[in-house]
């Protein structure tokens, strides 16, 4: 017999399918004739006997623990390695910034004078301007008391006085949440 | 116990750990089981299983609840498992080299513990001839009474490739078994008393 002509009974012998009344029939018929397909089909059977009866093998005792110890490990080595990435990472980003400053000031180091006289010149610069708005601002004060009588003043400090008081009890009244009984 | 399973599943999904080594203790056998029949070898399923578990530990919070969570987690042991088999096999030698693993056995008597060893040691080279996703496969089917649909989850394959590869997979059993019988003088008879022909 050809082997293609094992193919259908081969298939029925190995698909675990629940074969019609008609496939078995066939089927029975086949393997009193046929010698390969009967032995398949022996040893089919010892080895599905075989897997079914099979036991599931457990671990040796105490798996669970050794889990915790092998996840706490793991997290230390995580952590350990996240702390060697951190400092990695700054000495790289530190040395960085140094190459950068480097660069920025060199032309400096190479000639420091034009550098020490614009430093100067903005520092006269400053000072000049500072001496300019105190005396403006001087002027300007002198010229309002002469202008304002006291009286005015006595006047405008009350007002502004009776002002801040008001403001204060109103904050107080707001801020305060009224309880209901 | 489902209830608590999924009490556990959802404060270890919340980031407890306490509550996820309840689950380790709930499955640890089936999943060192796994990581067994697929490594061949007590030292290697333990390391596995392991990290089955710290794989799924870290990757809880992805877990879809819809799906069942055993699938879920022999999926991880499952493709674990191919890839250490993968990376075997490129760094040694054919699995037929290694020796068959002790297996604990409780029957009594010690002509019958022989025979039992003997088949289950048969039973585990058997499985080993196999392709590692074939085997996977075998082994969802025949330990854990997995559905077609839910070995085809695990392994992300269609349902059409879980039936041919499991079709294959018995074809090359029967035909390392026949071998194996062939060589071997003591085995007329089956453990189970049967004579070399099937009940038809």
């Amino acid at each position: 017999m050809a082997i293609y002509d094992h193919q259908p009974y081969e298939n029925w012998l190995f698909s675990a399918e629940i074969l019609t009344d008609e496939q078995s029939k066939e089927l029975h018929e086949h393997l009193l004739t046929c010698e390969h397909c009967r032995c398949l089909a022996a040893g089919w059977q010892d080895v599905e006997l075989e897997l079914k009866a099979a036991p599931a093998v457990a671990p040796a005792p105490g798996f669970a623990s050794r889990w915790q110890v092998r996840l706490n490990a793991g997290r230390a080595r995580r952590a350990q390695r996240q702390a060697v990435y951190f400092l990695v990472f700054s000495i790289g980003g530190a040395v960085l910034l140094l190459v950068a400053l480097g660069i920025l000031v060199w032309p400096v180091f190479q000639s420091p004078y034009p550098f020490l006289l614009a430093v100067a010149s903005r520092i006269t610069f400053a000072y000049t301007v500072s001496n300019t708005i105190t005396s403006v601002l001087e002027t300007l004060s002198k010229a309002t008391l002469e202008v304002i009588p006291p009286m005015l003043w006595l006047a405008l400090i009350v007002v502004l006085g009776s002002l801040s008081v008001v403001w204060v009890f109103a904050l107080r009244k707001l801020a305060y949440v009224r309880r209901i009984l | 116990m489902q209830e608590n399973e999924s009490d556990w599943l959802s404060r270890a999904q919340a980031g407890d750990p306490d509550a996820f080594t309840q689950v380790v203790e709930m499955y640890q056998t089936p999943v060192y089981n796994l990581c067994y029949r697929m490594l061949n070898n007590a030292g290697d399923a333990e390391d596995a299983a392991q990290e089955t578990f710290l794989r799924a530990f870290q990757s809880i919070r992805r877990y879809d609840r819809s799906r069942s969570f055993p699938t879920w987690l022999l999926s991880i042991a499952a493709h674990y498992c191919i890839d250490q088999i993968r990376k075997r096999r490129m760094a040694i030698v054919s699995m037929e080299d290694l020796p068959y693993p002790e297996l604990a056995d409780g029957s009594p008597g010690p002509e019958a513990t022989v025979s039992r060893k003997e088949e289950r040691k048969q039973i585990q080279g058997i499985l080993n001839s196999l392709q590692p996703v074939d085997r996977a496969a075998v082994v969802m089917y025949y330990w854990y009474e997995m559905s077609y649909e839910e070995i085809g989850q695990a392994l992300n394959l269609s349902l059409s490739a879980v039936k041919s590869r499991l079709h294959r997979a018995r074809r090359a059993m029967v035909e390392e078994w026949i071998t194996h019988e062939q060589n071997s003088p003591s085995s007329v008879r089956n453990s189970h008393g049967n004579l070399r022909s099937p009940a038809i």
